[in-house]
């Protein structure tokens, strides 16, 4: 009972130090979001940009972080039209979750999430980390909804799925 | 008052939650997520987590003094559930920490180590419930009886002690981590109100009420009073102690409030019944502590926890009794003897190597004498008198009509207990109380 000071001293540091471990948390971007490269988007659509906004300089198709359009069409040069949808908010289980689409006349030239909310609990944060850039491609490739989900995220996947195919519809595809 | 009915209410109350538990982890996995890499291993991580931690809160409520269940039950009986419950929780908590980690690496796949240390870096709470873990298996260890042994008491309390932290930092990680959780509110509801209930208990029974009792008796050391050669008695004197509600029997666990000693809880039985204002206790000076008790100066406050024990009169099953005791086990028994019903057929055997060594000799003979009993002292070295089946039967034929009550050092108890089991008392008749448990 003599070393009571030290013993009552070292778990009072220990404790404070434990507390105040920082743990660096996965995050999942909601700004960025998963583009066809320049090539594949195909001929002068790629460089389109739209009317309005005109200050916006000139940035290949595939550059990341664009800000937040509403669905919008034609462009000053006449090109094919780019538009862009929301998909419908759909809650998977984990969370909820929305799908932004961008389309290029016929060609789906973008895919990102628009909203997500996971409860902040880390494990599907670190799941959907994970999964949403896998699936944002499997929708590129797929260029629909069918689009095969991602192992250990079904929830993820069939609600990126559903979302999806709702911003799909309301393009008209 | 022991109350058996509420015992069993107790391991239902338990069974059920078990119950409620289990099916809550189980009914929250889908077979998408089992069918994913690692996903049969995350699973039953998550199983043995919930499964292992119910365990531990049981363990706690165990020995956390509830009057009601340790009246009906007994203190020891109570720790020999909760050793019996210590395997199976901490192994259930190390698979559930393995599992885990060997899931998550499956599904990410990368190793273990490096799994691992991603879980402790990135997912909040994680490493205080590693800490919590690390205490965990600590207790565990400094428990397994190898190593106990060669531990001071005290050292193993405080790493015993140190549990309550472990169990607070791990808390965290299980509510705002816990996938089983997720969605499920209710669930998440009833994990909650578990923890607050052991918390609950935890800190009324196994600390208030202590706390207010010694607070409301006062009790303070009146004379400490050399009986035999290590053998003395120490009396406290108290407040309104005609409403302790104590048995003859009974013993407290004793906190003499000076600079060394305050810090230590002792056993000891009562050796009289209290009589207001006074109680006393006798003990035998063997270890530091019996010692330094001998030089308790009067005035000294004294916190105790109790009354424990069912080695009581409200465990008698017939209308005669056998007392037998060796040495100090005397004590308790001399309590008992205050308080058994008027009409009671007693019969005392004492062993001891001298009749110095047998404290209270002279009340012993008075309350047996005054029931109209009888007293059998074997006095004498151990090679010379030997307490046998034969020499039990031959003092008392009717011995399998009564309830034998026997106090000793272990060695004595387990012989005599067995000896009484081969005379054919049955063993809801036998009461025993060991010192040094």
């Amino acid at each position: 009972m003599k070393r009571a000071p030290i013993v009552i001293a070292g778990t009072v540091a220990g404790l404070v130090a434990v507390l105040e471990f920082h743990t660096t948390p996965v995050k999942l971007t909601l700004a960025g979001g998963s583009s066809l490269p320049s090539a594949v988007a195909g001929g002068a659509g790629a460089t389109t940009q739209p009317a309005s906004g005109g200050s916006t300089p000139a940035q290949p198709a595939s550059a990341e972080s664009t800000p937040a359009r509403h669905a919008q069409s034609g462009s000053a040069s006449g090109q094919t039209a780019v538009r862009t949808a929301t998909g419908e908010r759909v809650n998977y289980n984990f969370g909820v979750l929305s799908v932004r689409i961008t389309v290029s006349g016929s060609k789906i030239t973008k895919v990102g999430i628009a909203y997500l909310d996971d409860s902040g609990n880390p494990r599907s944060q670190f799941i959907d980390q994970e999964a949403i850039p896998i699936l944002e491609q499997q929708a590129l490739q797929a260029q629909s909804a069918s689009i095969q989900g991602v192992s250990g995220a079904s929830y993820t996947s069939a609600g990126f799925e559903q979302s999806l195919q709702s911003a799909l519809h309301s393009l008209g595809k | 008052m022991p109350r058996p009915g509420f015992v069993n209410v107790c391991a239902a109350a338990a069974g059920i939650g078990f119950g409620a538990v289990l099916a809550s982890v189980i009914t929250n996995e889908s077979r998408a997520a089992l069918a994913a890499p690692g996903g049969l291993l995350t699973a039953a991580g998550r199983l043995a987590a919930l499964t292992g931690t119910y365990l531990i809160l049981i363990m706690v409520v165990l020995v956390a003094r509830l009057p009601w269940l340790e009246q009906s039950v007994g203190q020891d009986q109570l720790i020999r559930w909760h050793r019996r419950l210590s395997g199976w929780a901490i192994s259930l908590i190390i698979a559930h920490v393995l599992l885990i980690t060997l899931g998550y690496a499956e599904a990410a796949q990368s190793t273990v180590v490096s799994e691992a240390w991603l879980l402790i870096r990135s997912y909040p709470d994680m490493l205080a419930a590693v800490v919590g873990f690390g205490l965990l298996l600590l207790a565990g260890i400094t428990s397994y009886r190898a190593v106990r042994r060669r531990l001071r008491y005290e050292t193993w309390w405080v790493v015993h002690l140190y549990l309550y932290l472990g169990l607070a930092l791990a808390f965290a990680h299980q509510i705002v981590t816990g996938v089983s959780f997720i969605d499920h509110p209710l669930v998440r509801a009833l994990w909650i109100a578990i923890w607050i209930s052991t918390a609950g208990l935890v800190l009324t029974c196994r600390f208030g009420l202590p706390a207010w009792r010694s607070l409301r008796y006062g009790l303070r050391v009146v004379e400490v009073r050399r009986e035999a050669a290590d053998v003395m008695s120490v009396i406290c004197r108290g407040r309104g102690l005609d409403k302790l509600p104590v048995s003859g029997g009974q013993f407290f666990l004793w906190r003499f409030l000076t600079r060394d000693l305050w810090w230590q809880a002792h056993p000891f039985s009562l050796s009289a019944l209290p009589q207001p204002p006074y109680v006393r206790i006798t003990v035998k000076g063997l270890g530091d502590a019996s010692r330094t008790m001998a030089s308790l100066r009067p005035g000294t406050p004294v916190a105790f926890e109790g009354p424990y024990g069912v080695f009581t009169d409200h465990a008698r099953l017939s209308d005669g009794v056998l007392l037998i005791a060796a040495g100090v086990g005397v004590t308790p028994l001399r309590a008992l003897l205050e308080d058994l019903p008027r009409d009671a057929d007693v019969v005392v055997i004492v062993r001891a190597s001298t009749v110095a060594d047998v404290p209270h000799r002279a009340e012993i003979a008075a309350l047996v004498d005054h029931r109209r009993g009888r007293l059998h002292e074997l006095i004498g070295s151990r090679h010379k008198v030997r307490l046998t089946a034969r020499t039990i039967r031959h003092l008392v034929p009717d011995i399998a009509a009564r309830d034998v009550y026997i106090c000793g050092p272990p060695g004595f108890g387990d012989e005599v207990a067995g000896a009484a089991q081969n005379l054919g008392v049955p063993d809801d008749q036998i009461h025993s109380e060991t010192f040094g448990f």
